[in-house]
């Protein structure tokens, strides 16, 4: 009798088993293990800690102010990046490759940079603030700053998913559509934008993403005034600043599982009508 | 029905796709454009189908220009080389997209979708995705779907070169009796010789933007116009310095005989069989090298290195 291990079924790629270790290991030590320490640092407070952490009007109002402000900034960063992919690629442009390297300034630049221009930019005598305090909108030092941080930051996400999405996209789909009598809006809604639904998804939800977690821009834009235009990170921090870890993290943990639910819910949209079919 | 291509010229850059075309293309014909690739074909196919507007020249049906009308506008059927299924639809609203454009009662959307299921087979595929459908099937349903607003024109690019051998054979036959039945008028670009001959009522041969010859499929065979469609239809060897000017023989035309003093003496380099026919490899006395393609008893008693008389019965010359 011996002891054999079950034969596994040869796999023609080889390198299985050691390039499923270094996936597993690496992702434990850059986010599993960090995301499990916040939990246990944050269970340290006991169930009524926790809650008591995250309770408050002023916790809430800033869970409300993140991810509220994420959501419109993930949703104006899919409609200008989706148009400025079709540009970039539809059309031979002056300049075509500056507007290219352009679309990626905002993944390279220091957000603080990034927060600190915006800042220039839309306070009341600032350039473009000017233009629209007639009108009566306050950007900057108000949630509508927020946003135009966010969607700043949040904007080559959506450009750079859906780009190459277009650029292989047959021709011909849109030129079988326009033989078979399809008018020009036609074609836009029943066959260009289905064939992109899938990129404009991933695009939508890593821009919501990296809004959610932002912090560097938004504090200079926002004014930071408790109850109003402070967001859930700045709250975090300000509670690490009052030696307060553990309210720090249960905020951290509340925030993990909002922005879990929701690009699961994505995810679930991106990949739902396909399995309804099955 | 008939549509008129007059004096078409198209450029693209420096590149003279077409060049002064014209053709007329009768009502119920099948008519096939053949060409090496680049000989503006398929060119000519996007002009009647709306998507390409030509430089010069007009394309007329019954006395009304059709020249600057959108493909949108001119219903004709267009099936693409690739098949060009919408990925996201199903084989149903596929077939059905052309009728939910022009916003038709579902019920006879319906209707009609089912009625052209059932004309290529495809019944119980209706909600499978194009992804999930094998080539032959995928070129059925584009075939239905350029069929479903009923065309006036069915216009097929390169329609089976994406398939492989044995489905490309079988979809051939299908298409003819397809179109037999159905009578639209309809023009279908190909490379291949084979498929033109087989299908078609009449061949257009292109070559460099301009129609060579066009004619019935005997007519091209037997008397090919030019040297280029001698040699596009392939099989041929041309001889030089043998009378005044350059003649073509085609392989099949060579007879061997052992004995004798007719045709020109050679000798064989080799012998091989391909398919049906058996190729003898000759060197003449000229030492000009010649190809016949016997049939297999004809090629029986042969031996490399024999030397026999290689007769032409028949030869291609074409004036300067």
């Amino acid at each position: 009798m011996s002891l054999s291990r079950p034969k596994r079924a040869p796999v023609a790629l080889p390198g299985l088993g050691l390039s499923l270790g270094i996936t597993v290991t690496w992702l434990s030590f850059i986010a599993l293990i960090p995301l499990i320490a916040l939990v246990i640092r944050a269970g340290s407070l006991g169930w009524h800690g926790w809650l008591d952490a995250i309770s408050g009007e002023r916790v809430w109002l800033s869970l409300r102010l993140s991810f509220g402000a994420s959501l419109m900034a993930a949703t104006l960063d899919t409609l200008a990046g989706l148009l400025i992919a079709w540009v970039l690629c539809r059309y031979k442009l002056p300049g075509q490759a500056f507007w290219d390297v352009l679309v990626d300034l905002p993944f390279a630049l220091p957000t603080a940079v990034a927060g600190i221009a915006l800042t220039a930019l839309w306070v009341p005598g600032g350039f473009l603030g000017r233009m629209v305090a007639p009108l009566g909108w306050k950007i900057a030092f108000a949630e509508p700053g927020i946003v135009v941080a966010l969607a700043f930051i949040g904007l080559p996400f959506v450009v750079r998913t859906v780009q190459p999405v277009l650029q292989s996209a047959e021709k011909e789909l849109e030129e079988a559509a326009e033989s078979l009598g399809a008018s020009p809006s036609q074609v836009i809604w029943r066959v260009v934008l289905p064939t992109l639904r899938p990129a404009l998804l991933t695009g939508f939800a890593l821009a919501f993403a990296r809004a959610v977690g932002e912090y560097g821009s938004v504090i200079f834009i926002c004014g930071n005034i408790p109850m109003k235009t402070e967001i859930t990170p700045l709250l975090i921090v300000s509670r690490l600043e009052q030696y307060d870890y553990a309210g720090a993290t249960a905020l951290a943990t509340i925030m993990l599982a909002l922005s879990a639910v929701i690009l699961a819910l994505l995810q679930v949209l991106q990949s739902g009508r396909r399995l309804a079919l099955r | 029905m008939s549509i008129e291509i007059l004096g078409i010229s198209k450029n693209f850059g420096s590149f003279r796709a077409l060049d002064d075309v014209t053709l007329t293309i009768a009502k119920g014909e099948l008519l096939a454009l053949l060409g090496p690739s680049g000989s503006g074909k398929t060119s000519l196919l996007r002009v009647l189908a709306g998507l390409e507007l030509p430089d010069v020249g007009s394309v007329q049906e019954d006395g009304h220009d059709l020249t600057s009308l959108g493909a949108r506008d001119r219903n004709v059927g267009l099936v693409f080389q690739h098949f060009a299924l919408f990925p996201h639809l199903d084989v149903f609203e596929n077939i059905a997209f052309s009728l939910r454009v022009r916003k038709r009662p579902a019920g006879e959307v319906h209707e009609r979708v089912e009625e052209l299921l059932h004309l290529v087979q495809l019944e119980g595929l209706a909600h499978r995705r194009p992804a999930e459908l094998s080539g032959g099937q995928r070129q059925r349903v584009a075939l239905a779907r350029a069929l479903a607003a009923r065309p006036r024109v069915l216009l097929l690019d390169e329609p089976f070169s994406a398939l492989d051998a044995k489905v490309r054979h079988e979809l051939r036959g299908w298409l003819r009796r397809l179109h037999e039945e159905l009578g639209t008028t309809t023009v279908f670009v190909t490379h291949d010789q084979d498929e033109a001959f087989e299908l078609a009522d009449r061949v257009a041969v292109f070559h460099r933007g301009r129609i060579e010859q066009i004619g019935t499929p005997d007519q091209i065979y037997d008397e090919p116009k030019s040297p280029f469609v001698l040699d596009f239809l392939g099989q041929v060897q041309w001889l030089e310095g043998l009378g005044l000017t350059t003649l073509g023989v085609r392989h099949r035309d060579v007879t061997l005989h052992a004995t004798g003093d007719m045709g020109w003496p050679a000798r064989i380099v080799r012998i091989h069989r391909t398919g049906p026919r058996v190729r003898v490899d000759l060197e003449l006395a000229t030492g000009q090298p010649l190809i016949a393609a016997l049939d297999p008893p004809a090629a029986q008693h042969l031996t490399v290195g024999q030397e026999v008389r290689a007769v032409a019965e028949r030869k291609y010359a074409f004036g300067p």
